[in-house]
């Protein structure tokens, strides 16, 4: 892959890969956006080398998890805590029409965060690749490096959970 | 809720938080400049400068054997260095055998009785050192004389 192609590429997937940084990280937006930067640095450094054994967007996505991951532990370890506060506070708010139908919208969005924020790692990830980023739970489980049985429970496991809080919270 | 409706529902609410999303992710152009720029900034072990760590320094054989060293010389004056404690202990101990050795019972007198000596002495059978009566073959012996 040429550095032109290769730009092209990531160009085309910005958005998507910024909102799946923002789910590793736990909608932390800073976190986000030095996660993201990391993976394109390794990844036009050629660290992070694309061998065309999957598509390129999964093996992107790939990247920016494990880069994240390693984030997020250089976060624990400096003892550095995100508060939900400090979360809510970095969310980003869209522009809307009618202040009324956008607060509403907004609150709904704020409350699937917070759900999705109550699960384990593997099943919040599942449910954003699939539901998000319209993955295959088969290309998921490419992204996540678990085989295609393990992310079809976490999947399970993740929309069973999502049911309860949903009914628990009411998340319009 | 069945399962095909708990689905719709999860995409329908996670694709408006896509479009929520959607336009708030920082400038590409930006981050790829940024992003050629560290990737061209990488130090000779070929770590890149990452935006929230510090850049590691790989440690050379060099720094590896001056550290070694360093720890044997530490450990070797630990280990030879005399404990003071030991040394007091040591002195106190040796000055109280000497002081002991020399040291008699007052009644160690009432012991000696005349011609103590004798009791402490074993007679021997022959003649003493250097006195070979003429004539015999007795070459003597080594032993003291009775008395």
């Amino acid at each position: 892959m040429t550095p032109e192609e290769l730009a092209r590429q990531l160009e085309r997937l910005h958005e998507e890969s910024f909102g799946w940084a923002l789910s590793c990280c736990r909608w932390d937006r800073p976190s986000a956006e030095d996660t993201l930067q990391t993976a394109y640095v390794r990844v036009v450094s050629g660290r992070a080398r694309f061998g065309g054994r999957s598509a390129f967007r999964t093996w992107l996505f790939g990247v920016i998890r494990r880069v994240a991951q390693e984030h997020l532990r250089r976060e624990r370890t400096r003892g550095a805590r995100i508060s939900d506060l400090e979360t809510l506070a970095s969310e980003p708010v869209a522009p809307v029409e009618d202040p009324v139908e956008g607060l509403v919208r907004e609150r709904a969005s704020v409350r699937l965060r917070a759900a999705l924020r109550q699960l384990p790692d593997r099943q919040r990830e599942v449910l954003h690749l699939v539901f998000y980023e319209d993955l295959t739970i088969a290309e998921a489980a490419d992204v996540m490096g678990v085989s295609l049985g393990s992310a079809r429970t976490h999947y399970d496991r993740g929309k069973k959970r999502m049911r309860t809080l949903m009914a628990e919270e009411a998340i319009p | 809720m069945t399962d095909d409706h708990l689905e719709d529902a999860l995409r329908g609410r996670f694709q408006r938080l896509k479009s929520e999303e959607s336009g708030t992710a920082p400038d590409f152009a930006v981050m790829y400049a940024r992003a050629e720029a560290e990737a061209g900034s990488l130090d000779a072990g070929g770590s890149p400068i990452l935006p929230f760590a510090r850049p590691r320094r790989p440690l050379t054989a060099l720094t590896l054997a001056a550290g070694t060293l360093a720890a044997a010389v530490l450990a070797g004056i630990l280990l030879l260095q005399p404990d003071t404690q030991d040394r007091e202990f040591e002195a106190l101990v040796t000055a109280f055998a000497l002081e002991s050795a020399g040291w008699r019972t007052p009644t160690d007198e009432l012991l000696r009785v005349p011609g103590m000596e004798m009791l402490r002495s074993v007679p021997t059978v022959g003649w003493p050192r250097g006195v070979v009566p003429e004539g015999s073959e007795d070459t003597g012996t080594d032993t003291d004389v009775m008395g």
